[in-house]
C-alpha cells in the first residue's frame, strides 16, 4: 500500500487493524481507482461514504471480526462506568452532610436505598474488574510490556489530581460557597477528577482492545449483563433515595445541601439522570455483546 | 437478506445482481452498477456489504489479481438472490396491477 496516494493511506488507516490485515490492499486499490474517476465535486460524498463505512466497522464487526465486537462491548462498558463514577462521585459528596447522613439514620427507606446503591455499586466495579484483571494477565502473558506501560496514565492523572488537590484548597481559603474563588477551585477539582476517569477509562480499552485472552467472550458474556444489571440497580436505588427523602422529610429536600450548596433535589435529579445515561450505555453494550455471542455459535 | 442486514440490504442486492454476471473486483462492482442502475455505491458501502456478504457465505473471495481482489456468487448467494427477485416480481406485479398498469 506504500505507493497509494497520502489520502487512502490515511483513509484505510480509519479501519480497525483486523479489518485492515483481511481488506486494506483490496480496499486501498477501489479508493484509488474512485479517487482517480471521481470528480472533485462528489470528493465530500466520497470521504463522508469512506469514513461512515470505517465507523460502522469499529462499531459492528461482522464475521470473522465478532470477536472484536465483544471487546467494542467491553470498551463501551468501562467508559459506560466511568461515567457512572462521576455520578457517584456526584452522590457520594451530597450524601457526606451531617444532615442527609442523619436522614438516612432515621428514615428506613432513605438508608436502605442508599446501601443497595453502594452495593450495586460495588458489584458493578468488581465485574469489571474482573475483566480488567483478566486484561492485564493476558497482556503480561504476552509480554507486551509496550501496552503494559499505558497503565501509567491513570497513575500519572491520579497525581496530577493529588498535585490540584492542594491548589484548590489554596484558591478557594476561607472565601464563601459561591465565591469566584471557590467556584474555580471546583471547577479545577472537578475537570481533573474527570480527566482521572476519562484516562482510566481509555487505559482500560487500550488494554482490553490489545490482550490476546481467549476467555474474553466468554467473561464479557458472564460481566456485561452483570454491569448494566446493577447498574440498574443502582440508579433506581438513587431514584429510590430522592424519593424517600422527599416523603420523608420534605424540607430537607427542598433545602440547598446540593453540590456546592446547590438545590439538593436538582443536585439529585441531574446525577439520577446521569447514572441513567451510563446505565442506558451499559445495557447496549451488554446486548451488543449478546447479539455477537449469538452470532459466533450460529457461525 | 432483508431481514439480517438491515439498512444495508438494498447495497447487497445490487452487489449480489452483479456479481450474479460473473466474479468481479471491487471497483469493476462500482462500475457495473453505475453503469446498469445508475446508482453510485461508494467505497465504503461497498466493503460494508461484501464483508456482511462474505461472513454469511453469499460471495466468497477469490485469490488476488495483483491488487484486487475478485469475488464470487456462491450458490448460497444465487439462492438469497433469487428468493428476492421472486418477492420483488410478486410486489411489481401486485402494485401494478393496483395502480392499473400494464405489466409490459
Amino acid at each position: 500500500m506504500n505507493g497509494e496516494p497520502r489520502l487512502v493511506r490515511w483513509l484505510v488507516a480509519c479501519y480497525p487493524a483486523v479489518w485492515r490485515e483481511r481488506y486494506g490492499e483490496e480496499f486501498a486499490s477501489v479508493l484509488s481507482d474512485s479517487l482517480t474517476a471521481s470528480p472533485v465535486y462528489r470528493l465530500p460524498a466520497f470521504l463522508t461514504n469512506v469514513l461512515y463505512g470505517a465507523v460502522d466497522a469499529r462499531l459492528n464487526p461482522e464475521g470473522p471480526f465478532m470477536s472484536e465486537r465483544v471487546r467494542v462491548s467491553l470498551v463501551t462498558a468501562v467508559w459506560a462506568a466511568g461515567l457512572f463514577g462521576v455520578a457517584g462521585a456526584g452522590f457520594q459528596k451530597v450524601t457526606e452532610y451531617p444532615d442527609l447522613k442523619e436522614a438516612a439514620d432515621q428514615h428506613v427507606a432513605v438508608g436502605w436505598s442508599y446501601d443497595v446503591l453502594l452495593a450495586a455499586a460495588a458489584l458493578a466495579l468488581l465485574a469489571l474488574v474482573l475483566v480488567a484483571a483478566a486484561a492485564a494477565m493476558g497482556l503480561v502473558r504476552q509480554r507486551s510490556m509496550g501496552t503494559l506501560k499505558f497503565l501509567a496514565v491513570p497513575l500519572l492523572a491520579g497525581a496530577a489530581w493529588l498535585g490540584a488537590l492542594p491548589l484548590a484548597k489554596w484558591l478557594s481559603g476561607n472565601h464563601g460557597v459561591h465565591s469566584a474563588a471557590n467556584l474555580l477551585a471546583i471547577a479545577m477539582l472537578v475537570l481533573a477528577s474527570l480527566a482521572v476517569v476519562a484516562a482510566t477509562a481509555w487505559t482500560a480499552g487500550v488494554m482490553m482492545r490489545r490482550a490476546q485472552v481467549r476467555a474474553l467472550p466468554r467473561l464479557g458474556a458472564i460481566t456485561l449483563p452483570a454491569v448494566a444489571g446493577t447498574m440498574a440497580a443502582a440508579t433506581l436505588a438513587c431514584a429510590a433515595w430522592g424519593v424517600g427523602l422527599w416523603v420523608s422529610d420534605p424540607a430537607e429536600f427542598n433545602s440547598d445541601d446540593g453540590l456546592v450548596a446547590s438545590s439538593l433535589s436538582g443536585s439529585w435529579a441531574a446525577i439520577t439522570v446521569v447514572m441513567a445515561a451510563a446505565t442506558a450505555l451499559a445495557v447496549i453494550a451488554s446486548r451488543r455483546e449478546r447479539s455477537a455471542s449469538a452470532g459466533r455459535s450460529a457461525a | 437478506v432483508n431481514d439480517e442486514l438491515g439498512r444495508w440490504a438494498e447495497p447487497a442486492l445490487l452487489v449480489l445482481a452483479s456479481l450474479a454476471e460473473g466474479d468481479k473486483h471491487g471497483y469493476a462492482i462500482i462500475q457495473d452498477i453505475a453503469a446498469q442502475l445508475g446508482v453510485t455505491l461508494g467505497a465504503g458501502t461497498l466493503y460494508a456489504v461484501i464483508v456482511r456478504l462474505e461472513a454469511r457465505g453469499l460471495v466468497e473471495a477469490l485469490p488476488m489479481e495483483g491488487r484486487r481482489r475478485p469475488y464470487r456468487l456462491t450458490a448460497e448467494g444465487a439462492r438469497a438472490l433469487g428468493a428476492q427477485v421472486a418477492r420483488m416480481s410478486d410486489l411489481a406485479r401486485l402494485s401494478a396491477s393496483r395502480l392499473g398498469l400494464s405489466a409490459g
